[in-house]
């Protein structure tokens, strides 16, 4: 190819010429940008073929107007207010439990609205609650229960929970113990996500001579199988095995693979933070050695055609191996529906790792300080979490594995092949994200950590190091400013 | 006669070497003019260019650079995608709003420090002078409190309120273009028994028209533009103007370039069009408002 | 009729000078409220918030100098937020005032069509900063972006641009340098008022337009390039919009800018007090910077008729 004949431009080169290379562009017609807006929502005219097209087609067709807020019923002698962060194409589809909801509970009325979860929302919450008009039920990522409830911003649900006779072995244990803080139960929690199924696409595996039906079973496979996999055409990686710090955000791919390597993040009994565990380091050291071997920038600029979700590269055939949760099925069924895919257990790390590794994460339901419906409220988060109507409907809808165990949900798992692989996971996960309340910190800096290593800019031991100081002196802050 | 001859010609050819180099000078300057020109206009047509194009001509390399066939697809998408009206409404609130009471308040403000003569309007002045250099972050936080208590979190009224309560940057402005008018003018109203207001309201106001317009249209600009008031202040998405909207549209659908690149034209296009109506006006403005200083 | 007289005279106030300071008063009323109210309140709530820890939920709590005390021994991520802001700064200041001095002594040639070129240049600085963000992401995108297509067709093989952490401020400063309109504007009212007489007796002494340029405009034109050189240094550690809608401070940091970290210490920890201090430092140290802009370029500030 041309390309390759052509050398990388330095910084120096670059801005020895900047002044020139500023002038040295094609002349184009000025006035073209000057001839006025199209009309919004102008007639839309097919695109000319070409195979990512359709694909790209289908997510703009992803994405959906923003939910209103919606209105309880009328009538009803309680009206809860419920913050919940589905946005795009499933904020509609919770229509489904609000009505539900009210319809097994004639007294209570759902006013629902639609908070992101993001840096805003976190502020929208705690403004609400030091302002006293908080909602009523709110939902909460599993691993911000612990810093929510040291804040103060949660109610402790203790003597609710047990006069509901709901008891820990109700659950997965790490879903139960994620909403466990000092002592205290502060939410429970409403879906279990089994992360990750390795997700392996059969037509690449075929197309570049592998067996379709042998996912790599260890850590160095998956390498080896990268290798084989990859395409690049001079300087344009056109295809990839796998990128390791895309499994949803650098923290969760890290936590993903230093567990796979047998690392641990925190040690809850003397409150230490151990993001520089061995094995932690080793999968960071691993993640390192990819990005070096087909070089971070250039898969950065890979990676920039593609986004998350049903912008992933997996989602177009662009990489060949990803770890997803089950949501990603209907995703995948809508999106991409002629990709042929398996499920499995995550590759195994080396030396003698733990096999099968996985974590749980998901969303947990909570109260918020200062609600004034505290029964109505509390009514409908024992709902949400543990009924059958709601936890089918988490199912159905939503391919959401309910964190109650009793749910009936989990009979009809079995009947379906790519659900029962993410039950299996799920039986055998034992982690969850650390229990303390420098989360939000800690998964910033596991973030950073992931991006100086892979960028060459500290060794994965430094960057680690460095991650594993500053999130102790946080929660050391926060322990002995004793917020709670 | 000969050495006068001489000289003429002498003359006449040093004209015709200098209107020659003139020329050339005007050849040389329009060529970098018009070649900077394309440099700062390239990424409007690559804008363009790009929200126009058919999806896969977007992902393709080397590019397409004119669109074809054209498609308004994305301006459809992307306007579907997020409540693009009720976000242009908030924004159109905003401005309105933050114009009406910075030209109000500023300009009251000003004519106080230019045109009355009490004591303590220097105090006043030194003291609206350095506050300018106080950075937004100092006084964010409380301020983000004090709107907390009067329970303004989530509505435009911390964007807009404020803007009643005069911005120094902009009386400093009104000031040194007030005080260039003649005393006398004020002094004739005074002696045929005008008020204050009288002649703040019926003197001064009609003769700055260059200048209100010029802190309009960048209180226009400023408010358009902003983007931290409404990240800071602002939690649900009915109440997001068009700046954080756009954001929040990067951050979800962040490869969607088509969409992206037709909501930014429409973002962008209306001050653009703004600006070519007034840019004499604008840049009078500036000009006429003495930055110096 | 004797009192009266006589608390004039302790005031020192006729009755046209208590008419004034009434009237002057009651104009400047909004602004001196709006000063009170929205500076020198939180101007002061947040000298004693950067004395506290503060989360929103509970009250402040006296730490006194912890905050400072972390921020300047103990906060690794404070220095290269610092140097990163520092690092844009170096470079921008100083090539905005040459790219937008160069622009404005073009348009201050006498050809035609200078309103066009002036609107081109100025056009860039009035689209909001997270159009022009989004823009430049894709500009700058490494395998689609118009930039390394450019470079492309003149053989090169461009860099990864903003996803490249040694790459990502460079481009924040090529952005920044497509936006110096307002700038131009300035030096372009500056470069009208100079006066033309010296202009025209340096042309017959047989100055080049470089000469002109080194004695004649650059010392004009000091005044303005110290009030924009103040100006942008006060803008860049505010620093931010771009940075959020861009990078949200990656690649690997490389663009973690001091008003950026600030934010996030704010807004997503909930650090208020932390975050005042860091506001007061970058007050401090503006500052500062100022002062020393103004002391080492006072010889060399030429004020015009001094």
């Amino acid at each position: 190819m041309q390309e390759q004949s052509r050398k990388p431009l330095s910084r120096r080169t670059f801005l020895k010429t900047l002044s020139t290379a500023i002038g040295g562009t094609a002349f184009l017609p000025l006035l073209a940008a000057c001839q006025g807006t199209p009309p919004p929502g102008g007639g839309a005219q097919a695109p000319s073929g070409g195979p990512t097209a359709t694909v790209l087609r289908a997510e703009a067709g992803a994405v959906e107007p923003t939910p209103a807020p919606r209105q309880a019923a009328a009538g009803r002698s309680t009206v809860i207010e419920v913050w919940y962060p589905y946005g795009g194409a499933d904020a509609p589809l919770y229509e489904e439990y609000w009505k539900a909801f009210e319809d097994e509970n004639p007294d209570i009325g759902v006013n629902a609205v639609y908070a992101a979860n993001d840096l805003s929302t976190n502020a929208k919450l705690f403004t609400a609650i030091a302002g006293g008009k908080p909602p009523d039920v709110t939902w909460v990522d599993g691993p911000q229960v612990a810093e929510w409830a040291a804040r103060g911003a949660l109610e402790a649900l203790d003597d609710r929970i047990a006069a509901a006779g709901i008891k820990p072995e109700n659950y997965w244990s790490p879903s139960w113990n994620q909403t466990v803080y000092e002592g205290k139960v502060w939410s429970l929690t409403y879906g279990s996500d089994p992360n990750f199924g390795f997700f392996w696409n059969k037509d690449v595996f075929v197309d570049a001579g592998l067996d379709p039906e042998k996912p790599p079973k260890t850590v160095e496979e998956m390498d080896e199988y990268d290798t084989i996999i990859a395409k690049v055409d001079g300087n344009r990686i056109e295809r990839l095995g796998f990128i390791p710090w895309t499994v949803y955000g650098a923290a969760n791919s890290l936590f993903t693979w230093g567990w796979c390597f047998g690392g641990e993040f925190y040690e809850p009994d003397s409150r230490k933070i151990t993001a520089n565990h061995p094995n932690v380091v080793k999968a960071l050291e691993w993640m390192t050695a990819y990005a070096k071997k087909h070089d971070p920038t250039k898969i950065s600029g890979f990676q920039a055609g593609f986004g998350s979700g049903t912008q992933h590269p997996f989602f177009q055939g662009k990489t060949a191996m990803a770890p997803f949760g089950p949501w990603e099925l209907s995703a995948l069924k809508r999106y991409a529906p002629n990709l042929q895919y398996g499920i499995d257990f995550l590759p195994t790390g080396p030396d003698g790792a733990p096999p099968k590794s996985s974590w749980v994460g998901g969303w947990t339901v909570g109260i918020p300080k200062g609600s004034r419906n505290l029964d109505a409220a509390f009514e409908f988060v024992r709902w949400i979490s543990t009924s059958d109507t709601a936890t089918m409907i988490a199912g159905k809808t939503f391919n959401q594995f309910p964190g109650y165990r009793n749910s009936p949900y989990y009979n009809e798992v079995q009947n379906n092949p790519q659900l029962k692989a993410f039950y299996d996971i799920l039986v055998e996960t034992k982690h969850q994200r650390p229990v303390m309340p420098a989360q939000a910190f800690y998964t910033g800096e596991l973030a950073r950590a992931v991006d100086a290593a892979i960028f060459g800019q500290k060794t994965p031991k430094e960057a680690l190091d460095e991650a594993t100081v500053n999130t102790q002196k946080e929660l050391d802050r926060i322990l002995r400013e004793g917020i709670s | 006669m000969a050495k006068i001859a001489q000289s003429l010609t002498g003359v006449r050819q040093h004209q015709r070497s200098q209107s020659r180099r003139k020329l050339y000078g005007a050849i040389a300057a329009h060529i970098a003019l018009i070649g900077l020109s394309i440099v700062f206009f390239l990424p409007f047509l690559w804008l363009l260019s790009t929200s126009l194009k058919p999806e896969w001509q977007i992902f393709t390399f080397p590019p397409v650079w004119i669109p074809d066939p054209i498609t308004f697809e994305h301006y459809g998408t992307g306007i579907n995608f997020i409540p693009f009206w009720s976000y242009l409404s908030n924004t159109v609130i905003y401005c309105f709003f933050a114009v009406l009471g910075t030209l109000i308040s500023s300009s009251l403000a000003a004519y106080s420090l230019a045109r009355i003569n009490w004591p303590g309007r220097n105090i006043l002045f030194a003291i609206l002078v350095a506050v300018m250099i106080v950075p937004n972050q100092v006084t964010i936080i409380p301020q983000f409190l004090i709107f907390r208590t009067f329970g303004w979190i989530d509505t435009l009224l911390p964007l807009t309120v404020p803007a009643f309560f005069g911005a120094p940057f902009f009386i400093f402005l009104l000031r040194q273009f007030f005080m260039t008018i003649p005393k006398e003018l004020s002094e004739a109203a005074r002696m045929d028994g005008a008020s204050e207001w009288n002649i703040f309201w019926e003197v001064i106001i009609p003769l700055s028209h260059p200048v209100l317009a010029t802190v309009g249209l960048f209180t226009f600009l400023n408010a358009w533009n902003d983007f931290l008031g409404p990240l800071v202040y602002l939690n649900s998405q009915s109440n997001y103007t068009l700046s954080i909207g756009l954001q929040q549209f990067r951050g979800q659908y962040d490869s969607l370039w088509g969409p992206l690149m037709a909501v930014t034209t429409v973002m962008t296009l209306p001050v653009i069009v703004a600006f070519f109506f007034t840019q004499r006006l604008f840049i009078q403005g500036i000009t006429l408002t003495g930055i110096k200083g | 009729m004797a009192t009266p007289a006589l608390r004039f005279k302790r005031r020192g106030l006729s009755p046209q000078q208590r008419r004034d300071l009434r009237s002057g008063l009651l104009f400047a009323a909004p602004a001196i409220l709006g000063l009170l109210i929205f500076v020198a309140y939180p101007v002061l709530a947040s000298i004693y918030f950067s004395f506290t820890s503060y989360s929103i939920l509970q009250p402040p709590f006296w730490t006194g100098w912890e905050n400072y005390q972390t921020l300047l021994f103990d906060d690794p991520l404070f220095y290269t937020t610092l140097y990163n802001t520092f690092y844009i700064a170096i470079f921008t200041i100083p090539l905005s005032v040459i790219v937008a001095m160069g622009l404005a002594m073009l348009l201050n040639v006498k050809v035609r069509g200078q309103s066009i070129y002036r609107t081109i240049f100025y056009l860039p600085t009035i689209v909001p900063f997270v159009a022009s963000s989004v823009l430049w992401l894709w500009i700058f995108n490494p395998q689609y972006g118009i930039l390394n297509t450019l470079l492309w067709y003149i053989g090169i093989q461009g860099p990864g641009w903003i996803s490249d952490p040694s790459w990502a401020k460079p481009s924040l400063i090529i952005m920044n340098l497509w936006g110096v309109g307002s700038w131009m504007v300035i030096y372009l009212a500056g470069l009208q008022d100079t006066p033309q007489e010296l202009y025209e007796a340096a042309e017959l002494d047989g100055a080049t337009a470089w000469q002109k340029t080194i004695y004649l405009t650059l010392p004009f034109m000091s005044p303005y390039i110290l009030f924009s050189v103040i100006l942008m240094l006060i803008g860049i550690f505010q620093y931010f919009t771009q940075v959020f809608v861009m990078t949200n401070g990656g690649p690997a940091d490389a663009t973690r800018v001091y008003a950026m970290y600030l934010y996030q210490n704010a807004f997503t920890y909930f650090k208020m007090g932390y975050a005042s201090a860091m506001a007061w430092l970058m007050f401090v140290m503006v500052v500062l910077l100022t002062f020393v802009i103004f002391r080492t370029s006072a010889r060399r500030v030429y004020y015009g008729g001094q």
